[in-house]
């Protein structure tokens, strides 16, 4: 209702002042006066003079909409002039325990250039708190929805160089609707937000000065906040839409945020996010219900960079560019845990001429980073990046004009090699030849083995050292050094490794991008054997915020086999696949063991009886799956530590067509996984069969 | 959604509506030569994440606008006026020779070749020769379909025939199994059926220590349904090709969208295991491995579309409707007239079943501007431009020669079985021609009810009931190793009901076929149905000159209804199958099939059976009645076959068989038999050492009944009726007996067999027996090539059908799956040609995957698959470099081949009609060249051509096609393709002037932006109607016509869109060299309109149709306001004029107007009304997203004591707005569970 009501609203609120707007901005941005202003009521309603000065009171007072005469003198004491030019700042001094403000309707759009909305300076900010740039400290101020309201957008951005600092925003979101426009997010940049809806009484598309890079908002911050997650860090009742969408903004930078539990991606642009800059940023567990890729990057993205944040455990792909214009700078990520949901690549480029360095890239169930064939990606630098737990190639360029759904998602695997020209006009990176070893293994000389091959004449071929078993294809994951190919097209390169050791190679070349890896090779040891390399323990990294340093020493684990009296299946009723109560104290046996044990990571198989088709059960087994998951994690189980299989009717628990078998097969099995190689025995239940 | 935005707001409201519909239908249903509104409309996009639903892609509605079917009208009328037509398009031959050859008018000019027919008397004995091991005699249907409904047939063989012709193969130990390869699912065996998923195969080649190969090997992947996903190691063969590294490799299988079993093949050719391991033996045999996948009915999300129209106005004057209703005459005196219109399409889970259905009330779903068809036709000379600018790719869903279609499909409950499913629509046949059935199968192309269910215990029930059955027509014609063109026995065949087929029988043994190759339309001929003439993709040899084996002759066989308004009949068939062990079981099985034709009636009912006898034997056997009556004729006969093969002792396989149909037993669909012949014998084949083979073989032949009647008037050849003349009777036997040996040395095989053939003739008493000393020698000369030879040495007496031949040939293996043979044969004494030379390029069809051919003719952002494909596929396989392959080809006999045979005196004959008619099909004298390129290698554009030039005494035929098309510029994209030919049937060679087209196409679509898009079309096209009936009637006529066409579509912004259009179509005939007359006819249209308001519309259109010759003028005006009511609904009131002032004599003649108002509402089926339609709200993204969002928000209830959950949760499992499987609980079937239904729901 009330979102109907904001849709005439809205659009009368962007025709007229909209209209303003764009004829006079710098003349309006010049008469704006500018205010320190301290939001101490947690109310949010009509504008209307009382007791405390809410934060809706606050951004119209800095737009200029509304001056402190029309308010109360105590709200008028909360708002002090500043030197115009500066910019207005918004703090907060709410009252302890009050410091959740639920909006019932989307506040004004912000187009007071340099406003600072701060949360930090509510009482109770714990500046000390943050270990870790990319988990900034639990904010106190948090922005989401009333009960019972719909609001699409927290905070709607639409000025240069506005800052938004130290807020926890969650629950922006809109039920589907026919003709959705915009998606809802949490923070919206735009220069003229376009109204959630499409209507009759809409602007014409002229009117968001789309083409005008100048009107686009520049240098808007957001910095040390908590996206998608309350204050307490717990699950919200109802989860954001979208994380920031920059729809057309310019050199927006979005940095120091803890960016979680969204529907769609955290962060998605739109038409315009030239000079986009993304770092240090914790994005976890996003995608959960639509857009399922982390970073989603669309429209203009020039000089953008997606630097040193941690891409984790969200159901689609870290970063996705679908139909970009300009390059962006992608280094020092750790993208791992992604394609939760979706078998997606980590990375999936589209465009030319992006960097892709220094990252880590693992544990996702498709390939490393997938460059697509269609539009022809060309000169993408993929290189000193790490590669582990992959599904999939460590860099899949797509070839042979691939543009079916599962290109677009998961790559073609491995290229056969360029046979004409034409091949480069429709393979990504411009088919560049993956390098070839000579031969699968080589025997190790006295000190050194020296490894040859074939790759594109000229190209720069990075070696790596291939640390998993998988064969000819294994993620790279360790640069050993770079040689380059000699014009007649071989390489040969000489190195200390022990027998035993695997390598690949990568072959890049500035003219056309980087390859797709050589198929793995080995190191013999000097009678042609391959021993075993010791495993060494790999350290497996999580999406976990980083805890107070001070911890006391723990003695090492005990290294033999665990023995735990853990559940490991939760049954459902017929057709059903909400938890029961007594599936939810299994669940919490099994969350409190997953807490305990930081090793253990767990496959969730869904599955169902042999009765009704294929296809349904196979959805319904997902569904199984899915909420046995959605209860963990809201149990504070780290979602990177799960994974969904749906099974549907093709394993069954037992052979019988009784009442009692067909409860049995109505099951999600949690498989679990000791990282640490060690052996775990678990138990089945039967208590919360449910009969038909 | 760009494209959405500009969307034309047609005048027509259905321009509007179905327009934007159209969207979703590619436009597809196009008329002839002009455009569509709704092809310049579809979306721009490229296909980069046109992630095109197929099933979404064609419902068989309202797809076309209101505007573009009236001028598709236009053009029908346009048809009409030129005389021309009138003379070379006459009514189908409908001469019904129920006795013998009437005496005809004489033939104007005699073909030497029929005179060269040397007539013998009736009953002297020719004989008789072999049949190959597994002869396949597939049965099929056509693969556009395929993706939808098309069955394997019978798993494309029968199991046994009569004994095989048994080519020389080298004999080995056969026991060093040195590579094994395996091939298995990874995970998944069973995935739905919805063009999505994806399941993963891995396999390796291992040694036979079980080590993994210590190299790299190509390997080829087919499937019989389902399409590999990924890079293809080598895109230029056919099937997909991985490369497995170190023996092992992984590929991906995609989903089709239909749903049943499929059979995934791995191989890895001799030759590629040769050059890994030089150290095998030449006969070592290529890798196979095979694997089973299923893919069930994928229950979709319900989607509804369509449009509903209400018009009132004055009579006649529905501007906007069809060409026809506009200034009709018969209403323009009414002064109100109401119509509606509706199409609907919509699919989506009805509880288990998955319902696909399509109606439209004004018309058939297949219609197109000129008249009905079973199914939508893929063939490129029917799209309006193959170029739709995008890479969407097409299905049809629902086709249907009448308003409705209707399906109701869900896997069946039993393993291993087709799915349960009833419709209405256009079907094939393919349950009634099963791997057990040869005389009681059936392979047409029917429309009406059909059903298939299986029920629990494995027994299969299907019936079908097939209303408006044409007459059925079926067409033996010998081919002359050209592609074409070749005429069809009758004019007028029904749109898409033909079915066509390669058979190879044994040269001078009529009455059984060795191979049945199906050909598909589209991808591997074209088809003119008006006419009746077929061109093929590649030439088709008359002989297969094999020269370790025997020769064969090829015969194209064509099936198809004839479109004849007075007669219509019915057919009923039911067939009931058990198969007690599922797939890997025998198979029993029951037929009955009746068809009514008015005067005609035919019956045919039967047993059929298939069964393994343990592991090596196999015994199948069959028997069919049928009953035929027309008229006098009663006809009635059966038809018994039973075969049986079995290995009993190690290294020693024997087969024996008897089948015989008497002589009044009937079936024009199936495989070829002759009625009338009883064939039994035996085969005994034993290797009693590593390198010898010995082989026994004893067969016998009897004839009965008559033979065909020898034709020599012109009537009588060129219009043969449905049923062959039958002349004198036959009575013979021939008796082969065969011992032979085969012996290795070295990589050469020897061969020697010593037959005996005993002929006996009870007509003309006379019996003869001869002995023949057979040689065969294959002697490898390098890895790659291969000299044959073989002698036929007579022994005294010399049988006339078996003279001495001598036969050698050179095999040379150029590439995997592809050698090229060249082969010359010697005969001396006897009949027939006295040499006979070919060169062919051999192509291992085993491996030629349709899915992945198809894919090698796209172009991104161009055109996609089967559109290609018949633009510019010609399917050659020898691959010269990347993209570019070729065939060769060259056949010369020397001497015509028109013989007694057992069956019968062969003659020369343009087609040889039913089912015993094509016994008396013979060779004739000539000399073929072909040679055909293909380039695909650039992704902006392909081409192909061919020549081929055939030459007999007196007459030749060239064949020259070239066509290419690409994108210009990224916006512009262009076809063009040309194509003459004269025709191949035997005598009617040069009898007729050459056919000849030309297309050419330009499409301008800029993929960033709409705002405009543009057509040109243009098409020459000689003597496009010439039939044999020109030949009867002693005239000659030479016709031209040329067509153009110009499109465009203009949209500066939102508000405004302009259309224009312009079509000409100018034609000349002459007859008889002193009459000419041209014609030329005109069409001009421009629309114009302005969305002022964001509900308001309005918009004019002006037409005007101009046919100078006759004096035809016609005009036409409408204006019009609309109203949106809601985004899907549209008031529209205007006004609309025209006047006809029709000079002609016909037609009326004078001046008729019409003008008026009119009213009109307008509704999008969908969201209409809230809740009308149930297309979700704002889709999850995709399918594969979809998630439970209330399991998302879901707080368990706490744990309580025993408490049972609430009735409907805290969590509704799934919210309505999501919900995709509402009715199907993974409940209860009751036959399953003794549970009640709905349990505790």
């Amino acid at each position: 209702m009330k979102q109907r009501w904001w849709i005439g609203y809205g659009a009368v609120a962007l025709t007229v002042p909209g209209l303003a707007l764009t004829v006079p901005p710098v003349a309006g941005q010049s008469a704006l006066g500018d205010y320190s202003l301290r939001v101490t009521s947690p109310e949010d309603g009509p504008v209307q003079p009382d007791e405390g000065l809410t934060l809706r009171e606050a951004i119209e007072l800095a737009n200029g909409t509304l001056t402190p005469e029309q308010l109360s003198e105590a709200e008028q004491a909360f708002a002090q002039p500043l030197p115009t030019g500066q910019g207005s700042r918004i703090g907060f001094d709410l009252p302890t325990g009050q410091t959740t403000i639920a909006l019932v309707d989307l506040l004004p759009e912000i187009v007071a250039p340099e406003l600072v909305i701060d949360g930090t300076t509510q009482a109770g900010y714990d500046v000390s708190a943050g270990l870790d740039p990319k988990f900034p400290p639990a904010p106190v101020v948090s922005l989401t929805v009333a009960e019972g309201s719909e609001v699409a957008r927290g905070l709607t951005i639409a000025a240069d160089g506005v800052t938004v600092r130290g807020l926890s925003l969650y629950g922006f979101r809109t039920s589907d609707r026919a003709t959705q426009t915009t998606p809802p997010a949490d923070i919206f940049i735009s220069a003229l937000a376009p109204p959630v809806d499409s209507s009759p009484l809409s602007p014409a598309l002229e009117l968001f000065r789309l083409e005008d890079a100048e009107a686009a908002p520049r240098g808007v911050i957001v910095e040390q906040n908590w996206l998608g997650l309350p204050p307490n860090g717990e699950f919200p009742a109802v989860p954001s839409a979208f994380g920031v969408s920059v729809f057309n903004a310019v050199e927006t930078t979005i940095r120091n945020n803890r960016i979680q539990n969204h529907d769609g991606s955290a962060i998605i642009t739109g038409f315009r996010a030239d000079g986009l800059q993304v770092s240090e940023n914790a994005i976890i567990g996003n995608g959960l219900a639509g857009m399922p890729d982390a970073i989603r990057l669309e429209g203009a993205i020039a000089s953008s960079a997606i630097t040193d944040n941690l891409i984790c455990a969200n159901d689609g792909s870290g970063i996705y560019f679908f139909k970009t214009e300009g390059a962006a700078q992608i280094s020092g990520n750790a993208i791992q845990y992604n394609g939760r949901r979706f078998e997606r690549a980590a990375v999936y480029l589209m465009g030319n001429d992006h960097q892709l360095s220094d990252n880590f890239i693992g544990y996702q169930p498709g390939p490393g980073v997938a460059v697509t064939a269609y539009p022809l990606s060309l000169r993408n630098q993929i290189r000193g990046n790490r590669y582990a737990g992959l599904d999939g190639l460590s860099i899949d360029l797509n070839t042979q004009g691939n543009t079916g759904v599962q290109d677009f998602q998961k790559g073609d695997g491995p290229n056969p090699p360029r046979n004409s020209y034409h091949r480069r006009r429709e393979t990504g990176n411009a088919a560049i030849n993956s390098p070839e070893f000579d031969a699968y293994g080589f025997v190790t000389g006295a000190a050194e083995v020296t490894l040859t091959g074939t790759a594109d004449p000229g190209t720069e071929v990075d070696l790596y050292r291939v640390a998993e078993e998988g064969f000819p294809y294994s993620p790279l994951s360790e640069p050993l050094g770079t040689v380059t190919a000699s014009p007649e097209g071989t390489f040969s390169a000489s190195l200390a490794l022990p027998p035993g050791t695997r390598v690949s190679a990568i072959a890049s070349d500035p003219e056309w991008g980087t390859s797709e890896p050589a198929p793995v090779a080995a190191v013999q040891a000097a009678d042609g054997s391959l021993p075993e390399l010791p495993v060494t323990p790999v350290e497996l990294p999580n999406c976990a915020a980083p805890v107070p340093p001070p911890e006391p020493v723990e003695p090492p684990p005990p290294l033999e086999p665990l023995v735990l009296t853990v559940p490991r299946n939760i049954h459902f009723a017929l057709d059903r696949s909400d938890i029961s109560p007594e599936s939810a104290e299994i669940l919490d046996q099994i969350a409190e063991v997953m807490l305990e044990y930081p090793f253990l990571t767990v496959e969730l198989h869904g599955h169902t009886d042999p009765r009704a088709s294929a296809a349904y059960n196979l959805a319904l087994s997902e569904r199984r799956s899915l909420a046995a998951r959605n209860y963990l994690v809201r149990q504070g189980v780290p979602p990177e530590r799960m994974r969904i299989v749906p099974f549907g009717e093709t394993q069954r628990r037992s052979q019988g067509s009784g009442r009692v078998e067909y409860a049995r097969d109505r099951r999600v099995e949690f498989v679990f996984t000791d990282l640490r190689g060690l052996e775990i025995t678990f138990q089945d239940q039967e208590a919360d069969l449910q009969l038909e | 959604m760009m494209s959405l935005s500009s969307r034309s707001l047609g005048l027509g409201l259905l321009t509007t509506l179905a327009g934007s519909f159209g969207l979703l239908l590619p436009g597809h249903a196009a008329p002839d030569a002009l455009g569509t509104a709704a092809d310049l409309e579809v979306g721009a996009g490229p296909a980069v994440e046109a992630v095109v639903d197929p099933s979404v892609v064609e419902a068989a509605g309202p797809e076309r606008s209101t505007v573009e079917r009236s001028t598709a009208e236009n053009l029908t009328i346009e048809v009409v006026p030129g005389e021309a037509l009138e003379l070379t398009r006459p009514g189908p031959a409908e001469s019904a020779p129920t006795t013998s050859a009437i005496a005809a008018p004489t033939w104007a000019d005699p073909k030497a070749a029929i005179a060269a027919a040397t007539v013998q008397p009736q009953g002297q004995l020719p004989a008789v020769l072999e049949a190959e091991p597994g002869g396949a005699v597939p049965l099929a249907n056509r693969r556009e379909n395929a993706e939808i409904f098309d069955f394997r047939f019978g798993g494309d063989q029968l199991p046994l025939n009569p004994p095989s012709t048994y080519p020389l193969t080298p004999v080995g130990p056969g026991a060093e199994a040195a590579y094994t390869l395996t091939l298995t699912p990874e995970s998944e065996t069973q995935i739905p059926a919805n063009g999505r998923s994806t399941l993963t195969l891995v396999g390796a080649v291992t040694t036979a220590e079980g080590n993994p190969l210590a190299d790299d090997v190509i390997v080829t992947l087919t499937s019989t349904a389902g399409e590999f996903v990924g890079a293809d190691y080598d895109a230029d063969r056919g099937g997909f090709q991985v490369l497995a590294r170190l023996g092992q490799f992984e590929a991906q299988l995609r989903s089709p969208l239909d749903a049943r079993p499929a059979t995934v093949q791995a191989f890895v050719s001799a030759q590629t295991l040769r050059d890994v391991d030089p150290s095998l033996a030449r006969d070592y045999p290529a890798l196979e491995a095979t694997t089973q996948v299923s893919f069930y009915t994928d229950l979709r999300p319900t989607i509804i579309s369509g449009v509903v129209d209400f018009r009132v106005g004055r009579g006649g004057t529905n501007f906007l409707g069809s060409f026809r209703d506009f200034l009709n005459p018969d209403s323009l005196s009414d002064d109100v007239e109401v119509s509606f219109t509706t199409g609907l399409f919509a699919t989506g889970a009805v509880g288990d079943w998955l319902f696909t259905g399509a109606y439209n009330n004004t018309r058939g779903l297949n219609d197109r501007c000129d008249g009905s068809s079973l199914y939508r036709d893929v063939q490129a000379c029917d799209q309006t431009y193959p170029v739709y600018g995008d890479s969407s790719t097409t299905d049809f869903l629902t086709p249907s020669i009448d308003s409705l279609y209707l399906r109701f499909q869900r896997d069946s409950l039993v393993p291993d079985a087709g799915p349960d499913y009833f419709m209405w629509g256009d079907y094939g046949t393919q349950e009634f021609a099963g791997e057990s059935q040869q005389f009681t199968a059936t392979v047409r192309e029917l429309h009406g009810f059909k059903g298939n269910y299986t029920f629990g215990n494995g027994l299969q029930l299907t019936a079908l009931y097939a209303d408006n059955v044409r007459p059925f027509q079926r067409d033996t014609i010998a081919p002359d190793g050209t592609s074409g063109y070749y005429f069809l026995s009758r004019r007028l065949v029904l749109r898409g009901s033909e079915n066509v087929f390669i058979e190879t029988e044994e040269f001078n043994r009529p009455g059984t076929v060795l191979e049945r190759i199906p050909l598909y339309r589209g991808v591997d001929y074209t088809i003119d149905y008006d006419r009746g003439t077929l061109l093929f993709d590649q030439p088709v040899d008359a002989v297969d000159l094999n020269p370790l084996g025997v020769t064969l002759v090829r015969r194209i066989v064509v099936t198809y209804q004839v479109e004849d308004a007075s007669v219509r009949g019915n057919l009923y068939a039911g067939r009931l199958q058990y198969r007690p062990n599922g797939d890997d079981g025998g198979v029993v099985g029951a037929t009955v099939l009746n068809e009514d034709q008015g005067a005609q009636d035919f019956t045919l009912y039967g047993f059929d059976v298939l069964f393994p006898l343990g592991e090596q034997g196999l015994i199948a056997g069959e028997f069919a009645r049928s009953t035929f009556n027309a008229g006098a004729t009663n006809n009635q006969g059966n038809a018994y076959r039973i075969e049986l093969s079995g290995t009993p002792f190690d290294g020693v396989t024997g087969q024996a068989f008897y089948r015989s149909t008497d002589s009044g037993f009937n079936n024009t669909a199936t495989s070829t038999f002759r009625p009338g012949q009883t064939r039994w014998g035996g085969q005994v084949l034993a290797q009693v050492g590593p390198q010898t083979r010995l082989r026994a073989v004893v067969d016998q032949e009897r004839n009965l009944g008559t033979a065909t009647a020898v034709q020599t008037s012109a009537a009588g050849l060129l219009r043969p009726g449905q049923n062959a003349i039958q002349g004198g009777a036959v009575d013979n036997t021939l008796t082969e007996l065969r011992a032979g040996i085969v012996q290795q040395f070295g990589t050469a095989t020897l061969g020697i067999d010593f037959v005996n053939r005993n002929r006996d003739d009870r007509i003309a008493n006379t019996s003869t027996s001869a002995n023949q000393l057979v040689s065969r020698l294959n002697l490898p000369l390098t890895e790659t090539l291969s000299a044959l030879a073989q002698s036929e040495l007579n022994l005294g007496t010399t049988d006339p059908l078996y003279p001495t031949r001598n036969t050698i040939g050179l095999e040379w293996a150029v590439q995997p799956g592809v050698s090229l043979r060249l082969a010359q044969q010697f005969l001396s004494g006897g009949n027939g040609p006295g040499s006979i030379t070919s060169l062919d390029t051999l192509v291992d069809y085993e491996l030629d995957d349709n899915t992945t051919l198809t894919n090698r003719y796209s172009l991104l952002g161009g055109y996609n698959g089967i559109t290609g494909q018949g633009a510019i596929g010609l399917n050659h396989r020898l691959v010269l470099a990347p993209g570019l392959r070729a065939t060769f080809g060259f056949e010369r006999i020397f001497g015509d081949g028109f013989n007694l045979t057992g069956a019968g005196q062969q003659f020369a004959q343009p087609f040889a009609v039913g089912q015993g008619g094509s016994s008396s099909l013979g060779l004739l004298a000539s000399t073929v060249y072909s040679v055909g390129l293909e380039y695909t290698d650039n992704p902006d554009w392909q081409a192909s051509g061919r020549f081929e030039y055939r030459d007999s005494p007196g007459s030749s035929n060239i064949v020259l096609g070239a066509a290419a098309a690409g994108k210009l510029t990224e916006s512009l994209t262009g076809l063009a393709r040309f194509d003459l030919a004269n025709f191949a049937n035997q005598t009617i060679t040069d009898a007729l002037g050459n056919s000849a087209s030309l297309r050419l196409g330009l499409a301008y679509r800029n993929p960033v932006s709409d705002q405009f898009n543009g057509l040109l079309s243009y098409e020459y096209r000689r003597n496009p109607g010439s039939t044999p009936d020109s030949i009867l009637q002693g005239t000659s006529s030479e016709a031209q016509d040329h067509t153009l066409a110009l499109e465009g579509i203009y949209a500066p912004t939102y508000r405004w869109e302009f259309y224009g259009k312009y079509g000409l179509r100018y034609s000349t005939a002459n007859l008889a060299e002193n009459f000419g007359f041209s014609n030329s006819i005109h069409l001009v249209q421009a629309r114009a309109t302005y969305r002022f308001a964001y509900r308001w519309d309005v918009g004019a259109e002006v037409r005007w149709l101009g046919q100078p010759a006759v004096g035809y003028n016609e005009t036409g005006f409408a204006l019009e306001a609309g109203y949106y009511l809601t985004p899907d609904v549209r008031l529209g009131l205007g006004y609309s004029f025209g006047g006809a002032n029709d000079g002609s004599f016909v037609g009326g003649g004078g001046y008729r107007s019409a003008s008026g108002p009119y009213f009109g509402i307008t509704a999008k089926v969908n969201q209409l009304f809230n809740g009308f339609g149930v297309q979700p709200v704002s889709p999850p993204q995709q399918q594969d997203s979809y998630v439970d969002e209330a399991d998302l928000i879901d707080i368990p209830a706490p744990p309580g004591p025993e408490t049972e959950v609430p009735e409907s949760g805290i969590t509704p499992e799934v919210p309505p707005e999501t919900l995709q499987f509402e009715v199907t609980p993974e409940g209860p079937q009751p036959e399953v569970t003794d549970t009640a239904p709905g349990g505790e729901e």
